[in-house]
């Protein structure tokens, strides 16, 4: 409520709103971006994509680059994004416009991302490392022939590739890129593309390994 | 033609400390009609549909021409302002209850105050010397005067804030209309001389940073007022002062 | 703040511009300022000034200048406004444009970047700035905002949500300090102050529909009036020949409109028939209002040339270039839009003439002072500057004239004060006041009769709608006076439905609604008595003006038997009167 402004005037509080919306971008989405890219190799054969996955496992400091530049990132922007998400009220049922329902999807959105990173992550990461099993074209292959698992991939992809997409045009607004309501316009149409490409190469790479 | 009744079922609830409950009335249809003619029928006749004696509904008003903005209310499930509110455009039975993101007085009687509290927050006034006459101001180009003058027309009706997700009991968010202010006066040649203090009193709990771009406030908006441009002109001049960029 | 000695304080009644312009005065004199206002002064009714305000400035080179405001401003009241006061008035417009721009109000423009100017009625130069259509609400909001800059330096506290009941006089008849009933918690409490300033703006109310906010009941100056406080020119009530008729509201169509270049007509002989133009070759469409609103009347009402045999004309914009009215008259396309639900940008607006302002009011002195020592009135609530017809766009300047004025007297007249006598004392007047004004309440919630309050005011506001405004009659009047009175009879016999102490609004209005039959009493009886025909004043049984009797100011006093009326002198020191020809 706003009257709560002048009891509460804590400047921390705009640095840590601010600060969720800068690591969304980077470097979450720039990960993203990289891990998405790094994927794809899969589309190239097996050969390709283990290449890829052992230059990266070999990189020096591995653990405390991920940890640093990934984890904590990833950790700050789950745990304030779920603090932003209880301090809304959706109104969808009064208010059906679209940027509302694009409002409400990109807190689901952001819950389904969530809970799919934390699957993935231990998946073919935290797990290989606790029980010793390499990450490879095969283990990735056997992983997703489950089609329950294949079904929870292509709707955490769908969360995540959403949650992408809208949080790169909110990111835009937040930061004062786009400013009016065609700037913010031509701004979705690009974003939509965008996650759209991203959606499908994630399908289509998952598509591809289990086959 | 219409019908000749037509229904209203009005959230009423005594005071604060009472429970609200729901009343129906029936009323006789005359073309021309809006939801404040509908309450001046109730008062001079206070029944409900099964002939009940009721008291006269309570609700603010004043222009009676959506440029004051006191009748606010929310209506068909959407808030506005009730004169503006044409019976023969709303689907019957008509609801009409009191605004819910500010404190309840009585029926459709709300607290407003604290929007004009976060005006005084944010400085939303142009310092000027004195009144006394001292000349014309500096010239303004008529673009931006045209500008200016769609900031300026917002009558604190808190309609933005009513339908704004990010504004309820357990958010800080100030709502939409105050930052468009702060665009407003960090606008004007004179009110620059603030602008680092308006923006600041932005950069807190509650602030600009708190809006969730659901971009619902810019659809109700009775005045059209560009209020998402608003909070992104904002946003750009606080990235600014962060950069150390801002013009002074 | 409860410290502050009531040497220091100054209450002001009515946060609109009048009341605001005041408050800012005091304040920046140094002076505490306790603000009333029954809503939040950003709503009051200020904010429903469309068109603009006038100031000579002569910047489009048409040689227009003060002294010719001032004669047009003379000429189109009927010699009824006193000359020296509007002269200063006309004198100071330019300076408070000007202010206003600095507080950043945004008028309109030139390509240039100056300050633009419009025509209005009853001038041929280009003299109304104006900000869109929604002058009124602009300027309210810049005054709005620099009170909130007082407030939050503490120079001024807001009393929104309250409303004033009474003053508080002492027993040599100087005012002590005013009552005031909050309207959510119902209790009455006694404010103290030096001196009392009223801009509560005008009556509208008393006639039903008008173009009035429901704010304008002209209560709280009935209600001094009923202390003592002498009321001037009650019975001249501008009706407006361009209103959207409503159930709830008549909706203005400015004049602005036809400043812009806006054509009334209608149909004579299946062809459009633009009567304002054929009638008044000189000035068209921009005609006085008084004058517009008679010429619409006699169409419809004596042709029986309205639309559709109709009380309608048509207000046509729909040749105007689009620019102009996306830019300069858009507040006003909306709310026809809005209310009417057709496009004035395609087709014709309908309207008709509707009461819109309150020309006489509350009898004050050159210095805004009234007969009662401190209490002074300043805005639509005073009677000063118009005369018997107001001119389009000098309703706000009177505001900022008036307002600023009054500001000066109190100021000056506590310094006077301080000198002769103590201001303080007076605990016991204040006691006995709470406690008179607390009965009338008690009385009220206790009625057990048959009259609704709202049902009452309906049936009153038909009657003066009827024959007090346009065309008045004697017979008629005094058949008015007779169903005053037998309102005033059977209020006695009200019934608010509703018992409650927690924001009763009948009970509110049944006050309000008392000082309005007393208010109507006063314009009938006044309209009665004035035997002539002027400005806004018309008797068609005494078509001409009679300056021999009449140019005179009307002042009523209260008595319990009704109101008791003489004239006075006007000061035309300035100006000789000469006939009124457009």
């Amino acid at each position: 409520m706003p009257n709560q402004l002048q009891k509460n005037p804590d400047v921390a509080h705009f640095y840590l709103r601010r600060l969720h919306s800068l690591l969304g971008v980077i470097p979450v989405s720039a990960f993203l971006v990289e891990h998405m890219i790094a994927n794809s190799f899969i589309l190239k054969g097996p050969e390709a994509y283990n290449s890829v996955i052992q230059a990266l496992r070999s990189l020096p400091f591995l653990v405390p680059l991920e940890i640093l530049l990934i984890g904590f990132p990833l950790a700050y922007h789950s745990v304030y994004g779920i603090y932003i998400t209880l301090t809304g009220s959706a109104n969808t049922a009064s208010y059906s416009y679209l940027r509302n329902w694009m409002y409400v999807l990109q807190r689901v959105s952001g819950i389904i991302a969530l809970v799919f990173i934390a699957y993935h992550v231990w998946e073919f990461r935290i797990a290989s490392d606790i029980y010793g099993f390499e990450v490879s074209y095969e283990a990735v292959s056997k992983a997703l022939a489950n089609p329950w698992n294949f079904a929870f991939y292509s709707v955490g992809l769908a969360g995540t590739m959403f949650h992408f997409a809208n949080g790169l045009w909110l990111f835009c607004i937040t930061w004062g890129i786009t400013l009016g309501p065609k700037s913010q316009r031509i701004a979705g149409w690009i974003f939509a593309v965008a996650g759209l490409v991203f959606f499908v190469l994630a399908m289509q790479t998952i598509w591809a390994v289990v086959q | 033609m219409r019908k000749e009744k037509i229904t209203l079922k009005i959230k009423r609830q005594d005071s604060p400390q009472l429970k609200p409950r729901w009343e129906t009335f029936s009323l006789k249809y005359r073309p021309g009609m809006n939801i404040i003619t509908c309450l001046m029928d109730i008062r001079k006749n206070p029944r409900t549909l099964d002939g009940m004696k009721t008291t006269p509904v309570k609700w603010e008003q004043n222009c009676l021409e959506e440029v004051c903005g006191s009748c606010t209310m929310i209506i068909n499930g959407r808030v506005r302002q009730a004169c503006a509110a044409l019976v023969d455009k709303l689907e019957d039975p008509i609801t009409v209850e009191p605004m819910k993101k500010f404190p309840l007085v009585c029926d459709l009687v709300v607290d407003r105050s604290s929007m004009f509290e976060t005006l005084k927050h944010a400085k939303a006034w142009v310092p000027i010397d004195g009144t006394y006459d001292v000349g014309p101001g500096p010239r303004i180009e008529p673009e931006k005067q045209q500008e200016m003058y769609q900031l300026t027309r917002c009558m604190t009706c808190g309609c933005c804030l009513e339908a704004c997700p990010q504004v309820n009991a357990h958010s800080p968010f100030i709502g939409p209309a105050v930052i468009s202010q702060v665009r407003l006066f960090n606008a004007n040649p004179t009110g620059r001389s603030n602008a680092r203090e308006r923006l600041e009193s932005l950069m807190i709990t509650g602030g600009a940073q708190d809006c969730g771009n659901a971009q619902n406030c810019v659809e109700v908006c009775p005045l059209h007022i560009p209020l998402t441009t608003s909070i992104a002109e904002i946003n750009k001049q606080i990235t600014l002062k962060l950069l150390g960029m801002l013009k002074e | 703040m409860s410290e502050i000695p009531v040497s220091k304080k100054v209450i002001v009644i009515g946060g609109g511009l009048a009341g605001l312009m005041a408050t800012i005065k005091l304040a920046e004199a140094g002076f505490h300022v306790d603000l009333f206002s029954l809503v939040p002064v950003k709503r009051s009714h200020s904010a429903c000034a469309q068109g603009g305000m006038n100031a000579s400035v002569n910047t489009k080179g048409e040689g227009d200048s003060p002294q010719i405001h001032f004669q047009e401003t003379i000429h189109g009241g009927d010699y009824l406004a006193n000359q020296p006061m509007a002269l200063e008035m006309c004198k100071r417009a330019s300076g408070y444009v000007y202010l206003l721009d600095r507080m950043g109000v945004p008028f309109n423009r030139t390509p240039e970047g100056l300050i633009d100017f419009r025509r209005f009625g009853g001038t041929k130069f280009h003299r109304t700035a104006f900000a869109g259509a929604t002058t009124g609400q602009q300027l309210l909001y810049a005054l709005d905002e620099q009170t909130r800059r007082h407030e939050v330096e503490g120079r001024v506290r807001k009393f929104e949500g309250w409303e004033f009941l009474s003053a508080i006089l002492d027993d040599k008849k100087i005012i002590r300090g005013i009552t005031a009933m909050n309207l959510t918690r119902m209790e009455v409490a006694a404010f103290r102050a030096g001196a009392v300033i009223l801009a509560t703006g005008g009556c509208g109310m008393i006639f039903g529909q008008s173009t009035n906010s429901t704010a304008c009941t002209g209560s709280a100056a009935g209600a001094v009036f009923q202390q003592g406080a002498w009321y001037a020119n009650g019975e001249f009530i501008q009706v407006h020949p361009t209103a959207v008729p409503g159930e709830d509201k008549n909706r203005l169509i400015s004049e602005s409109i036809r400043g812009e270049g806006g054509r009334v007509w209608t149909y004579k002989d299946g062809k459009p028939w633009y009567f304002l133009e054929e009638w008044y070759p000189n000035y068209g469409n921009l005609v006085p209002r008084d004058i517009a609103t008679r010429a619409i009347f006699k169409v419809c009402r004596e042709l029986k040339l309205g639309v559709d045999g109709k009380d309608v004309v048509y207000l046509d914009v729909s040749h105007l270039a689009r620019h102009v009215l996306e830019e300069k008259l858009l507040g006003v396309i909306e709310i026809y839009e809005k209310f009417a639900g057709q496009d004035p940008r395609k087709v014709p607006m309908k309207v008709f003439p509707s009461v819109h302002y309150t020309m006489g009011g509350m009898y004050v002195n050159d210095k805004q002072m009234s007969n009662v020592s401190g209490l002074l009135a300043a805005g639509e609530c005073d009677y000063q500057y118009h005369g018997a017809n107001r001119l389009g766009a000098n309703s706000l300047l009177s505001c900022f004239y008036g307002g600023e004025l009054a500001a000066q007297t109190a100021v000056e007249y506590i310094k006077g004060k301080e000198k002769e006598e103590p201001v303080s004392g007076g605990e016991r007047v204040c006691e006995l006041e709470v406690k008179r004004q607390n009965e009338i309440n008690e009385h009220l919630l206790a009625a057990r009769g048959k009259e609704n309050p709202f049902s009452l005011w309906e049936e009153m506001g038909r009657w003066m709608t009827e024959n007090v405004t346009v065309v008045r009659y004697n017979d008629k009047l005094k058949k008015t006076e007779e169903k005053l009175l037998e309102i005033q009879e059977r209020y006695q016999d009200i019934n608010l439905s509703d018992m409650t102490t927690w924001v009763n609004q009948p009970l509110v209005f049944a006050r309000d609604l008392w000082n309005m039959i007393v208010l109507a009493r006063v314009i009938t009886r006044g309209a009665l008595l004035r035997d002539e025909s002027r400005g806004s004043h018309y008797k068609p049984e005494f078509p001409n003006r009679d300056d021999e009797k009449f140019l005179k100011t009307t002042v009523a006093r209260y008595t319990p038997e009704g109101p008791e009326i003489s004239y006075e002198a006007v000061d035309t020191s300035l100006i000789q009167p000469k006939p009124r020809v457009y």
